[in-house]
């Protein structure tokens, strides 16, 4: 079911309308490339390994617990998985409203899908809530840009058994030599996944609710950095629900290589200065701390 | 994984699951099973593919694809229940639900719809939402329930090396993107088999939408860190690709996609993995490109259940009532 609707089809067609002129009118008057402004703040938790806050003017407000677990491996009845320590599991958990909320698996499947990090022996759960009803199509910008910031700030304590004993590892208490899940300075960095959508030949990231409503195409883009002069790798592209309200029903049913193109194209132009601009004020914060 | 509530309504068996007796020594020297005869890469695999299987329902397909087995059935355009949320609807509106069933896999399901299997039900519904002409029907509903039967395994015996007592084994890579290309392929299935459910209910559509799956590879021939720097040469494609046997290394990404070839345009994306963007989209669209002809490749025989289906329709009613045949010819001519 597409998201509900809170427009009536004249305001959904005026809006289509003026989505679709070249240059395109978005409602607040945002650039079709332009983010809207988000708060960000990470390692504020204290049981956590790892957490985040963000907080956006119109899109709600989003809280992200990161807590590592150490974990039988459970694959191992009868056999060595070899490099299996290379590799993190991540799951992701909502809780509050956006569990049941239409595509919430949008921006949790982009984040999941991503690129996991070399640290032996290690699960962690990544547990976002939802505070306040995102009024942004599930928000999957939200949800990332958090678990993102999360991602970023988390630290693990160090392991102070030897690694081959077969035995519930033992860790040190002392926060002050725990070590970074992501290293700075290293690539990729956590990824984050960037909603966009298409209205006529015009593409806008970070979409409104009417906007989302109003367009023909959306997807969810999610991007790494790969390497310090700000390309991205792309980790996972999927189909955003959209509201299709917009003006002229049965014009389009699917999306053009072109389009496609021209909307992954726009995702991967922004998403590095996004992911750095991310990272740099983490950074800022955990050196406040 | 998230710990799911137990299901307390039904007698259900252990919830940790029942092992099968391994024999390390046998299974040391068999670890690839029988193996399909291998194909090229460019071809899909054969596809079973016939609707009108299922009686009591507007439209029904079942689909086999190797070992992937599933059945839809479609059942509508029928009036909105008196309690819905939406008492009115200008379009008609369309559900979809993608279960397995528990013997599907490795792995018991249970009988609650998990989160993956919701995952599957919202995608399929993006992939045929657009190609149905749902402005025809409305204040009505047309429900599409997908049941999986068996499908290619999502345990991990892939990444599971079995070994004998003081041997020791190569390192391998670990598969990461398994699970999400093992459902990648479901989705496909999916998508082919309830278009042509769809098209044996005679909603009334745009387009067939056809699903189609491609993975890139790290070329063999080439120095594994060095592919890693470079794009564009070097991969390699393969449509359709199997979840068990991979010689060639873990896929860099999966593409799934729902095409409608007659538009040329694609209604549902999904992918997953890893590809550079040096190149703008470039890589993209190659993995796209490939998903797209394995799409055209199932079309065909989405293409050939439909005539097969309007033939016996056609032949049923041709041996039943011969007089009614003039009739029906000139009402089409006409």
């Amino acid at each position: 079911m597409p998201p509900p609707t809170p427009l009536s089809p004249p305001e959904l067609s005026y809006l289509y309308t003026s989505l679709t002129l070249s240059p395109p009118i978005r409602p607040d008057l945002r650039a079709p490339s332009q983010f809207r402004p988000i708060v960000a703040e990470c390692s504020f938790l204290p049981h956590c390994n790892g957490s985040a806050r963000i907080c956006m003017a119109e899109a709600g407000e989003c809280i992200v617990g990161i807590k590592a677990e150490v974990e039988k491996d459970r694959t191992t009845k009868y056999a060595t998985i070899i490099e299996r320590d290379k590799w993190i599991e991540v799951t992701v958990e909502v809780a509050g409203g956006g569990a049941s909320g239409p595509g919430s698996g949008v921006g949790v499947g982009g984040i999941s899908g991503a690129e996991r990090r070399a640290v032996g022996g290690w699960s962690s759960d990544i547990g976002p809530v939802l505070l306040l009803t995102p009024t942004s199509h599930p928000s999957p910008l939200l949800l990332s840009a958090a678990a993102n910031v999360a991602l970023d700030s988390t630290f693990l304590p160090k392991l102070t058994s030897p690694h081959e004993v077969d035995d519930i590892p033992a860790f040190s208490d002392d926060w002050a030599i725990s070590t970074p899940l992501y290293e700075p300075a290293t690539f990729p960095r956590p990824p984050i996944s960037l909603p966009i959508v298409a209205v006529g030949d015009n593409v806008f990231l970070d979409p409104s609710v009417a906007e989302v409503a109003a367009a023909e195409v959306g997807l969810v883009v999610t991007l790494t950095l790969a390497d310090s002069e700000g390309n991205c790798d792309l980790v996972g592209v999927r189909g955003m629900e959209v509201g299709r309200g917009g003006g002229k029903e049965g014009e389009r049913k699917g999306t053009s290589r072109k389009l496609l193109r021209q909307m992954v194209d726009a995702c991967i132009r922004e998403a590095g200065d996004v992911i750095k601009g991310l990272g740099e004020s983490t950074r800022q914060q955990m050196f406040r701390a | 994984m998230a710990s799911r509530a137990p299901d307390r309504r039904r007698n259900n068996p252990p919830s940790h699951g029942t092992t099968p007796p391994v024999f390390l020594s046998t299974s040391a020297g068999d670890i690839n099973p029988v193996q399909a005869p291998s194909r090229p890469p460019d071809e899909i695999r054969k596809i079973f593919l016939r609707t009108g299987l299922v009686s009591s329902v507007t439209g029904s397909s079942f689909l086999e694809i190797a070992p992937l087995k599933l059945s839809v059935s479609v059942l509508g355009p029928r009036p909105l229940p008196r309690t819905s949320t939406t008492p009115f609807a200008a379009q008609a509106i369309l559900t979809t639900e993608v279960k397995f069933a528990p013997f599907a896999s490795t792995v018991r399901r249970g009988y609650v719809r998990d989160s993956s299997e919701r995952d599957l039900g919202s995608r399929l519904y993006q992939a045929l939402v657009g190609a149905i002409r749902r402005e025809l029907y409305p204040k009505s509903r047309i429900e599409v329930v997908v049941t999986i039967l068996d499908s290619e395994d999502e345990g991990d015996e892939v990444n599971t090396v079995c070994i004998e007592e003081g041997k020791t084994v190569e390192p391998r890579f670990w598969d990461v993107g398994r699970s999400e290309r093992a459902l990648g392929v479901v989705l496909a299935g999916c998508i082919t088999a309830a278009s042509a459910a769809l098209a044996d209910a005679g909603i009334e559509m745009f387009d067939l939408v056809s699903g189609g799956v491609a993975s890139v590879f790290v070329d063999g021939s080439e120095v594994k860190g060095k592919a890693k720097e470079g794009a564009g040469p070097g991969r390699r494609y393969v449509r359709d690709p199997s979840i068990a046997p991979l010689d060639e290394g873990a896929p860099l990404a999966t593409c799934v996609l729902g095409y409608m070839a007659a538009r040329d345009e694609i209604s549902e994306l999904w992918i997953s993995g890893r590809l550079g963007t040096k190149s703008g989209t470039a890589e993209m669209d190659e993995l796209v490109d490939e998903a797209v002809a394995a799409a055209r490749s199932s079309r065909g025989v989405l293409n050939e259940a439909a005539k097969e289906r309007i033939q016996f329709i056609v032949d049923k009613a041709q041996s039943a009532d011969p007089s009614a045949v003039g009739g029906k010819d000139t009402e089409m001519t006409g």
